[in-house]
Parts: structure tokens; C-alpha cells; sequence
């Protein structure tokens, strides 16, 4: 199915989020998008190619431009294009985003779920390939604030290119927010979009 | 807050300043008399004209306005008042005066508005103890603000744009990004955290840093606005006879920026900074594209970019971390013409 998009005489950057927010809905298999300005066409190509979708074509007629994006979301071998500047991760990508979502491994003794979570950790320090997020929500965020044990684990990540993302929401729900310690406080748009758009997740929790 | 200061202006987020190619065209070849006591005018591109009154005394003058940045008033005021300052501070001066500018859509806002963007100003030029002298308002249907800043400086100690030597540390005092998170803000999508981080740090004067700077060996200084910073770093080359080395893993960035970069989220002025300005960058062909659009993002009240001593560079970084001012070394001076990007 294809899709179309006017962006003509919309503001910058009106053009580009509207494909964004196509591509987060979804639904189709190419989109076309008709833009009036330079900016916009170079916008948009960025956010599809840092998107991991496929540019099939651009035009111009008439200071009109067309581009035309193919829709890989669903394919799951599709990697996005990583920056130059990011971690290199060698051939094998690895696991690009870690998804904690309790304080906690498991659901059986608590102590043993706090232990088990520690040493989660402290094991993603050690190891070669590291994720590019860890995102943390409900009871998980607790992780990140102030006395919890993983917080220099925690660091260490982050100071080796791990981007901590951490639910606002939950923070604020647990009145927990001033006590962060480690992380970026981010939000469900942020997070959906990380879980939806990069190539694959493992949930902890 | 219910009021949103961007609704009045058509320029939503991709920059209003004339690109500079065009002013280019514009200023290229004009001629005044040679006045004695000039010292420095348009013809160099440098951050504020400079005339000498006495041989102790210059005259520093700027002037700079443009449209809502951000929604609340205060803050834009705040922002105004700091990015018109800087001028001053970038030449060396000691800000004395200021003249506010106003265009003003007085059929659409509220004139209270107005009074909140006048009291943030103020309260920046107060504490950069600089007396308001009056001002200039005409009624339009773009609201715009802005200052003229007087300031005064020793005609020996004035520190040009494009006088960097050799064996120096490039150093700069806030972090980049203020283009890209500007566009987030407009698409809707912004963290608070960036935008938290993008106000501060745009309100922020660079008074502190001015004045650490008198200390040290620094050969020339600029302040990094809207042709970002290669633009501005092509200013301070452009004599042709030093140029620099520029370490672009070392920039510090606002928060989110990196990301908001990825998707897409580029103000045109990028686009126009480096269609004009990346020939000057003698490997542009092997720079990611990302980092190319994070050195040509046009920036609202940067931070202060200056030439100094390598053998000071650690100090003054530490001094000025020390107060509270985001300093880093970026790059260097090289003996070659041309501008290199590391990293």
C-alpha cells in the first residue's frame, strides 16, 4: 500500500515530522512526500536513512520535490545505518537495546531478584558488545536513583557510549525524580520509538 | 503558560538571519571614507565595529534581534539581552550602554508581552551592569526583539576574529546545538531536559568568560553564532596565512542533539552554512553527515570560540570550569591554510 504526504508550504520542520509520525504508525509499504523546499528533502532524507528505511527515489519539477521511501520497519534483518561516530560493534551488532522493566530479575524472592539484577549490571560492563540503550520503566527506574547498588556499573555504561534512558512517568509515580542519579529522564514517545524503530530488544524484568 | 511567543513569527524554528552568502553579496565592495580613529567596520566580518575615542578608550557597537526563539517572554527577553552582549564580550569590551529594538504585533499580543521581554532584557543587562538608555519600538506583524550594546575597550587590547597564531589551543565555552533543538522544539518533540538545558544555556552570558580571558595569551576571539561554528571558525582563518584543526569528538552538545540531528531535524541555516562555507573544510567528503550538520548548526547566544597559547589552554579551561563555564579545547591551530576536522 502506498501512502502520500503534501508537505508543500507546511514550516520547516513540519515536513520531516510528519513522516516520522507516518512511519510510527505505520500501515503501509511506501510513502511519497511532496515537498517545496531544499531543507526539507535533505530532512527527510536523513531521517529515513538514519531510520533504517530505504530512499527509492527523489525528484524535482518545478521546485516540487517527490521523494519516495520504501517502509522497512517490519523487516527485522534491517539494520538502521549506524554513524560513523557510534560504537562500532564489529560484524555481529549485537543486542542494541536492553529493556529493564522492574527493580528486579524474576518474580521469585525479592533478594534474589535485587542480587540477580546487580550482577546483571555489573556483567554488561564486561561485556565486548555493548547495547545502545538501556531503558528503564515502572519499578525498573528504581535502579537508576539515588542507593541503589548498580549506580557506578551504571556509570560505566554511559561513559562507554550506553545511552541510559530513563521513564519520567515512572519517576514521578514512585516520587523518585530528584533522586536520579544515572541516565537521561526520557518518555514513552522516546522509548516507543527506540523499541519500535531500532533492530532488536531484550526485555530484563 | 497559555501565551506562545513563536506563533507570532513565520520564521518557525529554521532561523531568520540572512544566509551568508547572500549578505555577502550584499556588503561585498562597499566603501566608506578611511576615518583615522576607525578601527575596525563591516569590511571584516568581525563581531562589532570598533572606534577609537582616545588613546585609552575605544567604542565597541553591535547590534543584534531576531524573532521569538522560545514562548515565554522573560526567557526571550533574557536570550535577546545575552546574544546581543556577547558581541561586546567577543572583541574584548566591557559592555556600558544598551538601546532596545522592538517590532511589535500589538493587534495580536498582549502588551504585557512586551513588559516581560523588557523585564527578562533588563535583567540580564543588570547583571552585566549595563545601563538601559532608551530605545526604538515600531508596530509590525513579525514580532521581533533586540539591543544595541555599547561597550568600551583599550584600543591596544581589542581582540579581533582573524588574528589567531601559531601553536594555539582552539577553545570554546558553551555546548553546540541550540539550531537543532530550536527545530525539535518547533516539531513538538523536544525532551524537557533539552529544552531545559537549551535555555540555560542561551541565557547565559559569557561575561564570565570574557573576563577570565584577560589573563592569557589569546590571539583572536569570536563568539559562535548563526553560521555556526565552521562559519565562524572560517572567519578567524580567513586570512589564509593559520589554519586549524578542529576535534569533532571532542564538542560538547546540548542534550539529545545527537538524536534529534538523526532524524532529521535540521534547520535550513545548516544547510545554507555548509553549502557555503564546507569548501573551506579541506576533508569534507570523509565527515559523517551527522557531525557536518552539528558544525554548521546555526547557534543563538553561543558560546565564545577564542585562539590561545597551547601551553595555557589546560589552565584557562580549568579556570573557567571552575566558574561554571562549559569550557573545552575543540581544535588547534595548524601552519597549513584551511580548516581539517579530526575525530
Amino acid at each position: 500500500m502506498k501512502k502520500s504526504i503534501d508537505g508543500r508550504s507546511l514550516p520547516c520542520p513540519q515536513p520531516v515530522i510528519k513522516v516520522k509520525q507516518a512511519f510510527d504508525e505505520g500501515g503501509f509499504g511506501e510513502l511519497e512526500i511532496l515537498v517545496d523546499n531544499k531543507a526539507a528533502v535533505e530532512n527527510i532524507t536523513r531521517f529515513a536513512e538514519n531510520s533504517g528505511h530505504s530512499i527509492l527515489s527523489v525528484s524535482e519539477k518545478s521546485n516540487i520535490s517527490t521523494i519516495v521511501i520504501e517502509n522497512l520497519a517490519n523487516e527485522a534483518t534491517t539494520l538502521p545505518e549506524t554513524d560513523t561516530t557510534e560504537i562500532i560493534m564489529g560484524s555481529n551488532p549485537g543486542v542494541s537495546n536492553i529493556f529493564i522493566n522492574s527493580s528486579t530479575i524474576g518474580s521469585g524472592e525479592q533478594k534474589l531478584g535485587d542480587k540477580l539484577m546487580e550482577a546483571f549490571i555489573y556483567s554488561l560492563t564486561e561485556m565486548d558488545k555493548k547495547p545502545k540503550h538501556i531503558l528503564f520503566m515502572n519499578s525498573g527506574v528504581k535502579v537508576t536513583v539515588e542507593g541503589s547498588v548498580s549506580l557506578e556499573n551504571l556509570r560505566d555504561l554511559e561513559k562507554s557510549g550506553v545511552t541510559l534512558l530513563v521513564c519520567g512517568a515512572c519517576l514521578d509515580y514512585y516520587g523518585i525524580k530528584d533522586k536520579l542519579e544515572v541516565g537521561k529522564v526520557s518518555n514513552m514517545y522516546e522509548i516507543t520509538s527506540i523499541l519500535t524503530s531500532d533492530s532488536n530488544t531484550v526485555t530484563v524484568g | 503558560m497559555d501565551e506562545k511567543l513563536t506563533s507570532y513569527t513565520k520564521f518557525s524554528g529554521c532561523g531568520a538571519k540572512l544566509g551568508p552568502a547572500l549578505l555577502d553579496k550584499a556588503l561585498c565592495g562597499l566603501k566608506q571614507p578611511e576615518y583615522a580613529n576607525l578601527i575596525s567596520d563591516f569590511s571584516t566580518s568581525d563581531d562589532a565595529g570598533i572606534y577609537k575615542v582616545s588613546d585609552e578608550i575605544a567604542l565597541v557597537q553591535t547590534v543584534d534581534f531576531f524573532p521569538p526563539i522560545v514562548d515565554d517572554p522573560y526567557i526571550f527577553g533574557q536570550i535577546t539581552a545575552a546574544n546581543a552582549l556577547s558581541d561586546v564580550y567577543a572583541m574584548g569590551g566591557k559592555p556600558v550602554t544598551a538601546l532596545s529594538m522592538v517590532c511589535f504585533p500589538k493587534d495580536k499580543a498582549p502588551i504585557e508581552t512586551l513588559r516581560k521581554m523588557m523585564e527578562g532584557g533588563l535583567s540580564k543587562l543588570i547583571e552585566a551592569e549595563t545601563a538601559l538608555v532608551g530605545g526604538h519600538s515600531i508596530e509590525d506583524e513579525e514580532l521581533k526583539f533586540g539591543f544595541s550594546i555599547t561597550g568600551t575597550v583599550h584600543p591596544d587590547k581589542v581582540l579581533y576574529n582573524n588574528t589567531p597564531g601559531k601553536n594555539e589551543k582552539l577553545i570554546l565555552t558553551k555546548p553546540l546545538g541550540t539550531g537543532i533543538i530550536n527545530t525539535a522544539l518547533r516539531g513538538g518533540i523536544a525532551s524537557k531536559q533539552s529544552i531545559e538545558a537549551f535555555i540555560d544555556s542561551m541565557r547565559t552570558l559569557n561575561k564570565t568568560a570574557a573576563e577570565l580571558l584577560s589573563g592569557y595569551n589569546v590571539s583572536s576571539c569570536t563568539d559562535v553564532t548563526g553560521f555556526g561554528l565552521i562559519g565562524h571558525a572560517c572567519e578567524m582563518t580567513a586570512r589564509g596565512s593559520i589554519g586549524m584543526k578542529i576535534y569533532s569528538d571532542r564538542l560538547e552538545l546540548l542534550p539529545d542533539v545527537k538524536e534529534y540531528a538523526q532524524m532529521g531535524l535540521i534547520p535550513a541555516g545548516t544547510y545554507r552554512n555548509r553549502d557555503y562555507r564546507q569548501k573551506f573544510v579541506k576533508n569534507h567528503e570523509e565527515i559523517n553527515r551527522t557531525v557536518m550538520d552539528l558544525l554548521f548548526d546555526p547557534q543563538t547566544s553561543g558560546g565564545l570560540l577564542f585562539t590561545v597559547d597551547e601551553n595555557q589552554a589546560d589552565e584557562i579551561c580549568r579556570k573557567m570550569k571552575g566558574r561554571g563555564v562549559a569550557a573545552h579545547i575543540i581544535g588547534e591551530t595548524t601552519p597549513t591554510e584551511g580548516i581539517e576536522i579530526i575525530g
